[in-house]
């Protein structure tokens, strides 16, 4: 950024140009966030909604979210689908970044296709997802008919701990493509000329992802771990569309819940005090990620021998450095 | 050396199996798409439509035409909505002084994290009410425009500050003004990243399904996403999956492409992103 000088031309004249998305942040960000505040803080219901005038009672509808059918359940299924997801998607989508990463004209076309399921319409992955699981006619039914694995056709989405394990499964398929290409970034940073000299060293395949990859994805992990709990927290329209948090509460998840309350029990209070309650998590979330990762980037210099040959790496190319380095770890 | 092999051969074994799974749910809506009701209720279940017939589009088409095209005005909307705010913020804020610049932008992508798209949906569905958006392209648009408007602030402004700023200070000794250096000189060299937040603001809007099911009743301005939705969820008799696969492949017809053509830009916002390199 200091590259760019700044005379007193440059500085002035910036005004008139923020006035748009100061104008849009103060309706679009600002306003609702107060008002969604002020709504957890209320008696808001079908009745008074519209007119505005909603009684100011504490934290009442905090203290009755606890009692509403299905909390302890969602508190549940939110572990439960957290670690479920982050985990399978980290090591599929970290495998898929160390194998996408040679070029071929087949990786190529692979890379492109690999961001499919993360854009696909919500939608429409819902219901080819419901298809598929559809009983007794789906493709599972199906093929687990003909494996011999179940006479009786299984209605996965009636269940709720099949209900559960299908909404974690399409959820694992929509997260791939975005650990892939985290992963994949945080690979790049890793220089290949480290990965070779660890090899001529006569490093092991297991010795170098041990040694080399793993450390130096930590701050990867990290990254991936903070945006697994956001999307946990935020997951909403291929759920609602797949079980609607069903059967029996055993899908419903935080952002659910909170749509729940507002737009199919018409409490609106009981929602906003959902709402406010996930966001005090993610800010905790995210001031705890601001300040490992920071701390971290302070004490770079500092941490494992590892970073430090990567640092070296990734500055000089000189080879001989880095073998040495690397050759003298134990 | 055959140890070499014998990784490149795991390798792409792992690969193609992981593709499969990945690409198997998009094959699996293409050839129930064309199958019939009744194949797709043959045990076992065909791999590929004996009698592929395009029966399923037959029906889809005239189901969700209507609602494909307040898809199209609400998606192009946002692109229009996000690309005005996210270029006009951007070059405010490479004009603004170095450090506030950068700290708030970092803020706003923090607060795009943060706070999640459903935590709108409450106090939104009160303002619209308020303001009469609600069943409007406008509403739809302005919640739309969520899902894009502070990544595409991010794009457009660490795009334009990697650019020379001579241009700029060139054009202002020749007596350009600063709205004239952005649209003839700025704007053109950043068609790049202003193409990625259209990109990113096309299909937020065209595959939201949140905002359009809780600010729309099923009318006019209601979009494909929720009429899809309608083609399962109707009480009147059995689901036509055929039916329902062709309306989602259509649904998801503009994310195909944009992966197949547009990859490049895809990523381009992603790195800008700062998550990924």
């Amino acid at each position: 950024m200091g590259r760019r000088r700044r005379s007193k031309l440059t500085r002035t004249g910036a005004f008139p140009f923020l006035v748009p998305g100061i104008i849009y942040s103060l309706f679009m960000f600002g306003y609702p966030i107060y008002l969604v505040v002020r709504m957890a803080f209320s008696n808001v219901t079908f009745e008074n909604f519209t007119s505005g005038a909603w009684k100011f009672v504490g934290f009442a509808n905090f203290r009755a979210l606890p009692d509403l059918p299905g909390w302890d359940l969602m508190l549940r299924n939110s572990g439960i689908f957290l670690i479920g997801s982050i985990v399978p998607q980290f090591i599929i989508g970290g495998l898929l970044a160390v194998v996408l990463r040679e070029t071929s004209r087949l990786r190529r076309i692979a890379r492109s296709l690999v961001l499919l399921p993360w854009l696909f319409p919500a939608v429409a992955t819902a219901t080819v997802f419901l298809w598929m699981f559809q009983a007794p006619e789906g493709l599972f039914d199906s093929v687990l008919k003909a494996l011999g694995i179940v006479h009786s056709p299984p209605y996965f989405l009636d269940q709720p701990t099949d209900a559960l394990v299908v909404v974690i499964l399409v959820n694992i398929w929509i997260g791939i493509p975005f650990n892939y290409l985290v992963i994949q970034s945080g690979l790049q940073a890793i220089s290949r000329d480290l990965h070779e000299t660890a090899t001529i060293d006569g490093a092991s395949w297991l010795q170098e992802l041990l040694r080399i990859t793993v450390p130096l994805l930590r701050e990867t992990l990290v990254t991936v771990l903070m945006i697994g709990i956001m999307g946990t927290m935020n997951v909403f329209a291929f759920v609602w569309i797949l079980t609607a948090g069903g059967p029996a509460n055993g899908t419903m998840l935080p952002g659910l819940f909170a749509y729940q309350q507002a737009f199919v029990n018409f409490d609106y209070g009981d929602g906003a005090a959902m709402i406010v309650l996930i966001v005090v998590v993610l800010l905790l979330v995210g001031a705890g990620y601001v300040l490992l990762t920071s701390e971290r980037r302070r004490n770079r210099r500092l941490t494992r021998p590892v970073r430090r040959v990567a640092a070296a790496g990734a500055r000089d190319q000189g080879k001989a450095g880095v073998v040495t380095m690397v050759g003298g770890e134990p | 050396m055959v140890g070499t092999v014998l990784r490149r051969r795991m390798g792409q074994l792992l690969l193609a199996l992981t593709m499969f799974c990945l690409l198997f749910p998009v094959y699996w809506l293409v050839q129930s798409s064309i199958s019939t009701q009744r194949e797709l209720f043959h045990t076992p279940s065909y791999i590929f439509p004996p009698n592929p017939s395009l029966v399923g589009f037959k029906e889809a088409i005239p189901a969700i035409a209507p609602a494909l095209g307040s898809s199209a005005i609400i998606a192009c909307g946002t692109v229009v909505v996000t690309l005005f705010v996210a270029v006009t913020t951007g070059y405010g804020l490479t004009l603004s002084r170095v450090g506030a610049g950068g700290s708030l932008v970092r803020f706003l992508v923090l607060m795009g994290l943060v706070f999640p798209v459903i935590m709108f949906v409450i106090p939104l569905y009160e303002l619209f009410d308020h303001f009469h958006l609600l069943n409007s392209y406008l509403g739809l648009i302005l919640a739309d425009s969520l899902y894009s408007v502070p990544l595409g602030i991010l794009i457009m402004y660490t795009y334009m500050l990697s650019l020379p700023a001579s241009f700029g200070e060139a054009a202002s000794a020749d007596g350009a003004s600063r709205g004239r250096i952005l649209v003839s000189i700025v704007l053109p060299l950043s068609r790049p990243a202003a193409a990625t937040t259209a990109i990113f603001a096309f299909l937020g809007a065209w595959g939201d399904y949140l905002f359009a099911a809780t600010f729309t009743n099923g009318g006019r301005v209601s979009p494909a996403s929720t009429s899809v939705y309608t083609l399962i969820a109707s009480n009147a008799g059995p689901v036509s999956w055929p039916e329902v696969m062709a309306a989602s492949l259509i649904l998801g017809l503009p994310t195909v492409l944009a992966v197949v053509f547009a990859q490049r830009y895809i990523r381009t916002g992603l790195s800008a992103g700062g998550l990924v390199g």
